[in-house]
């Protein structure tokens, strides 16, 4: 029947150029809601008289199944368009930077001094501290360096006026550590130190990491072992060379100062150590004859200086973020 | 030291090249330092005094490398030749167990000094004066003993060796004027000083270059009577540093006949008998020290064949006598260091050599646990944390400004330091911030939009006679809250960002954190918080007060915070709870109330009706000004509820809101309107 070709031929023509899926969506209604078109044609129906009835039904049903592939062929394409258009407007300067509030840094000290105590932790060290205002007994006196030494001069002590100065090394928590704990010890102290010393190479405060294991048959061989594989790690070179060679310090004998040699490099001095001296175990209400044990010093600045590549001792303290920010939040 | 090869050479028959003697040397416990021109730069260690020469030096390298040590001169004694024999007056033995004088006379003012003896000074690092005190100098420096010579025309009398009188003065040779202490030595004529004992002679008695007669001092002095002494004289000779470490006792005399033959040989004179106080010391140290082969195979855990043990202790100087699995031995007298078993282990682990110790493996952990400080967690958590929340980690000085001190806690009585370096690092902190603020300033001098910097340390306090140290944690944010970017409006940071970084810091550390109005010295009255966790006070968290901000130098707020981390409990152990699945339903309000009413009694006051489906009260905006009465302000209030037992209906809802607006405007006073429903 024309009247149903040509509201087919409309409806094409109509779905042909609609030019979103809101317009589709209009001509869908107009055409296939209740109250549209093809709707309005098979309500008509009944109308009709009824030979005529089941023809025109046929036609109308085969209109109306025409529109709605015609509908969705067309949704399916405008709206593919549309995800492209969208896509295509939504485009990114993904090299535009990122929004954030960047990370802060650690202090290279302080990262040195925690990489030092991980470390040592791993084989049983316990973490010890002592305070920095300590008593000429722990500082000097306990540690086998009367009034009167010589070594004092090597110290250049801040003093207090009541007998009570700022500790010039880490050693005074040997002398703590053992007064409250019975062997086998080891124990592992960082801390600030002072001394009354500045220039470019000196500062008047710094970090020292103290060391002290002592058991009943522990000997130079364990001191040279343990110290040998700690600077291995630290300086994450198994080739790195290590030599001890003799020194003095009042409170360890045997002594020995430590130095590495990277391969083609300079020896570097890096450490003090020796076996504990007889005088300092007894203060400690330790039996020499019973026990031996070893104990070492680190400079941590040193330490990290030499880690990192660092050659100014002054930036160390000056909290300058151009030198910070080169340690972020992830640096080892 | 510096020591001279050359000279070195003429006391052993063999010397090594110079890099490897200073190997050797450096390894044996002599650092050198440098060995640059045949000259041994050399870092002595204060138990080694006995090297302070070259004979000490050659006696040394003669141990370390089997090489024989020779005499390079004639040790006989000039002929007495003058009758003028000195005459001495008391001398306290204990602190100067031998004590003499020559007489030189007739010497020729105008002799120089040799040129070989001017070179070798030279390499030595001495100054040439004139032939007197060159060959006093010279004669130290080669065998080890320090020498004085009087002009014997300023000494009149008998030369007495006595304590000082309390605040007794004395002119020294470079002109300084000292006060001395009583257990101070002088060399004294009629009670008048004319030199510190081992430490440094009087002008009054100086030798000049008219000088034609000497009284020659070689004395030995004992290292309990020298020490620390020049250090409070605010000297530091040759001669002290010397007796402070030990002199071989048998060298006085030795020196003497060494410097006469020298004077004599090169200026002419005569030279009197030798006057002297006391006895000369034995060759060996009186205690003998035993050391068992048991004890140094302990302690080295290396096998030193017993006749390598004995060779080595010989060649040092020590007589050795062999017991069953020990020796008995005797330190030679200029070994001062030598006084316990370990001192002789270490003898001969340092000849034998370290490196030949083979390096144990490292032993497994042993058991031995110190329990962990309370706050070595939060130190290490704030590191992470804070980090995180874009901080920096500052390391700055334990020591400040009195003044800093005084404007930041002024009732501290804060620890002073006696020798301070500087007035600006004069007294211990009680409070880290005013270091934490010189640093940010540091920053914004050199251009810094931002800074943000934290750091974990100790505080000093005074609690009685004792000191009190504190761990705690310090923070400064200034400048801008973000680095310049896109799409984010540049601002500077204010209080609300460090509270937020303060409030992610202590997240999960208690149940309640808070944070209530507070009074700080050096704060701004109206931008302090004091910070309390789990009901206790644990900081303080403000703006710097803006009377400060000249001090350091800023042109805009600071924010600054200091917590105890002893302070802080455990973290919270998280214990779980379930959720309710029925949908939420959120209403949002706005709440106008009077200017001073602080957000946190708004929300207390709509909690406090215990609506049980009141999921969160969120205050998301603040307004003030146009539409409002002057003091009042408009809090917008977005509220959530869901319940547990079902799914809330809209009218339940309204009665809440109902109930709510009643209750802010009965205790605040506060005038709510609802927004339309979302």
């Amino acid at each position: 029947m024309p009247q149903f070709e040509s509201l087919q031929r409309e409806a094409d023509a109509a779905i042909g150029a609609a030019t979103d899926t809101a317009e589709l969506e209009r001509l869908r209604v107009a055409y296939l809601g209740r109250k549209g078109q093809v709707t309005a044609a098979l309500r008509g129906l009944k109308d009709l008289p009824d030979d005529q009835r089941p023809e025109a039904g046929a036609e109308i049903q085969a209109v109306r199944a025409h529109i709605e592939q015609a509908l969705a062929a067309r949704g399916e394409a405008l709206a593919e368009a549309e995800t492209q258009a969208q896509v295509a407007a939504e485009q990114l300067d993904v090299t535009l930077a990122g929004r954030s509030l960047p990370p802060g840094s650690r202090h290279p000290t302080i990262l040195t001094l925690q990489r030092i105590c991980d470390w040592f932790s791993r084989f049983g060290y316990g973490v010890d501290y002592g305070p920095e205002i300590e008593d000429d007994h722990h500082n000097f006196e306990a540690l086998n360096i009367p009034p009167m030494h010589p070594a004092r001069a090597m110290h250049d002590t801040f003093y207090f006026g009541d007998g009570r100065l700022l500790r010039t090394h880490t050693s005074p928590v040997q002398v703590r550590t053992m007064s409250r704990s019975k062997p086998p010890i080891r124990m592992i102290a960082p801390g600030r130190v002072y001394r009354c010393d500045s220039d470019p190479t000196h500062s008047p405060m710094f970090h020292q990491v103290e060391g002290l294991c002592i058991e009943e048959n522990v000997s130079m061989a364990d001191l040279k072992g343990v110290l040998t594989a700690f600077l291995e790690a630290f300086f994450e070179d198994s080739k790195i060379e290590t030599r001890f060679r003799t020194s003095y310090f009042p409170f360890t004998e045997p002594s020995a100062e430590v130095d590495v040699r990277r391969a083609g490099g300079e020896w570097l001095e890096v450490l003090g150590c020796g076996m504990v001296h007889p005088a300092v175990l007894e203060e400690g209400g330790i039996d020499p004859e019973l026990y031996t044990g070893f104990a070492f010093g680190m400079g941590v600045e040193r330490l990290a200086m030499l880690y990192y590549g660092i050659s100014d001792l002054r930036v160390m303290f000056a909290n300058d973020l151009r030198f910070l920010n080169q340690f972020g939040g992830t640096a080892r | 030291m510096k020591c001279d090869l050359a000279w070195l050479s003429k006391w052993v028959t063999e010397l090594p090249p110079a890099e490897e003697l200073a190997r050797c040397l450096t390894m044996a416990g002599l650092e050198v330092d440098d060995h640059r021109d045949q000259v041994l730069e050399l870092e002595l260690t204060p138990n080694r005094g006995d090297c302070l020469s070259i004979r000490g030096l050659a006696r040394e390298v003669s141990a370390l490398t089997g090489a024989d040590l020779q005499e390079p001169f004639d040790p006989e004694d000039a002929p007495d030749t003058s009758a003028g024999k000195p005459r001495l007056g008391k001398v306290d033995a204990d602190a100067c167990p031998y004590y003499s004088l020559r007489l030189i006379e007739g010497i020729d003012p105008q002799a120089e000094t040799p040129q070989w003896m001017l070179d070798r000074l030279e390499r030595s690092g001495v100054r040439a004066h004139h032939l007197l005190v060159d060959v006093t100098n010279y004669v130290m420096l080669e065998l080890g003993q320090p020498l004085h010579a009087f002009d014997a025309d300023a000494v009149s009398g008998p030369v007495s060796v006595r304590w000082a009188q309390a605040q007794e003065m004395i002119r020294a040779l470079d002109d300084a004027q000292l006060m001395l202490d009583p257990d101070m030595l002088v060399i004294a004529v009629d009670e008048q000083p004319i030199a510190v004992g081992g430490i440094i002679g009087g002008a009054s008695s100086a030798v000049s270059e008219q000088t034609t007669r000497i009284l020659l001092e070689s004395a030995h002095f004992a290292p309990e009577a020298i020490t620390g002494r020049a250090r409070r004289l605010k000297l530091h000779t040759e001669s002290s540093r010397r007796f402070e470490r030990g002199v071989d006792p048998r060298l006085p005399l030795r020196a003497t006949q060494r410097a006469t033959e020298l004077i004599l040989k090169h200026a002419g004179g005569q030279a009197s008998e030798v006057a002297h106080a006391g006895r000369l010391a034995p060759e060996y140290r009186p205690d003998r020290i035993r050391l068992r082969a048991s004890r140094l195979a302990k302690c080295l855990a290396v096998e030193v064949e017993g006749e390598e043990v004995v060779r080595i202790l010989q060649a040092l100087g020590c007589r050795v006598k062999q017991g069953s699995g020990q020796w008995e031995v005797s330190a030679p007298s200029w070994r001062f260091d030598l006084a316990i078993e370990e001192d002789l282990i270490e003898e001969v682990a340092r000849v034998y050599g370290y490196d030949r110790i083979e390096p144990a493996q490292v032993p497994l952990p042993g058991g031995w646990e110190i329990p962990a400080q309370p706050w070595a967690r939060q130190i290490e958590h704030c590191q992470s944390r804070l980090v995180e929340c874009g901080y920096s980690e500052a390391v700055t000085y334990s020591f400040t400004e009195e003044k800093l001190e005084q404007l930041f806690a002024p009732k501290s009585k804060p620890w002073r330091l006696l020798n301070p370096i500087s007035e600006d690092q004069a007294v211990m902190r009680s409070t880290l911030v005013p270091s934490l603020l010189r640093a940010a300033q540091y920053n914004l001098n050199r251009h810094q939009a931002g800074v943000r910097l934290f750091e974990t340390a100790k505080v000093f306090a005074r609690n009685g006679e004792e000191a009190r140290e504190t761990w705690v944690l310090g923070g400064v944010a200034c400048g801008m809250a973000h680095p310049l970017q896109w799409g984010a409006t540049a601002r500077p940071v204010d209080f609300y960002d460090v509270k937020g970084d303060l409030q992610n810091l202590l997240q999960g550390w208690s149940d309640s954190l808070e944070f209530s109005p507070a009074d700080h010295p050096a704060l701004h009255p109206g931008q302090t918080a004091c910070v309390s966790l789990g009901g206790k006070k644990i900081g303080i968290l403000g703006a710097l007060h803006p009377s400060l901000h000249d001090e350091f130098d800023l042109s805009g707020p600071a924010f600054v915070f200091e917590l105890e981390l002893e302070a802080w409990s455990e973290p919270l152990r998280p214990h779980f709870s379930s959720w309710s699945e029925y949908p939420v339903v959120t209403r949002d309000l706005n709440v106008v109330v009077a200017e001073d009413t602080p957000a946190s009694a708004v929300e207390e006051c709509v909690r406090s009706l215990g609506i049980e489906s009141l999921r969160e009260v969120v205050v998301f905006d603040v307004y003030r000004g146009k539409g409002l009465e002057p003091e009042t302000k408009s809090l917008a209030l977005h509220l959530i509820f869901q319940s547990f037992s079902g799914t809330l209906k809209d009218e339940e809802v309204d009665g809440y809101l109902e109930q709510v607006i009643a209750q802010l405007a009965e205790l605040l006073g506060a005038e709510t309107r609802q927004w339309a429903k979302p």
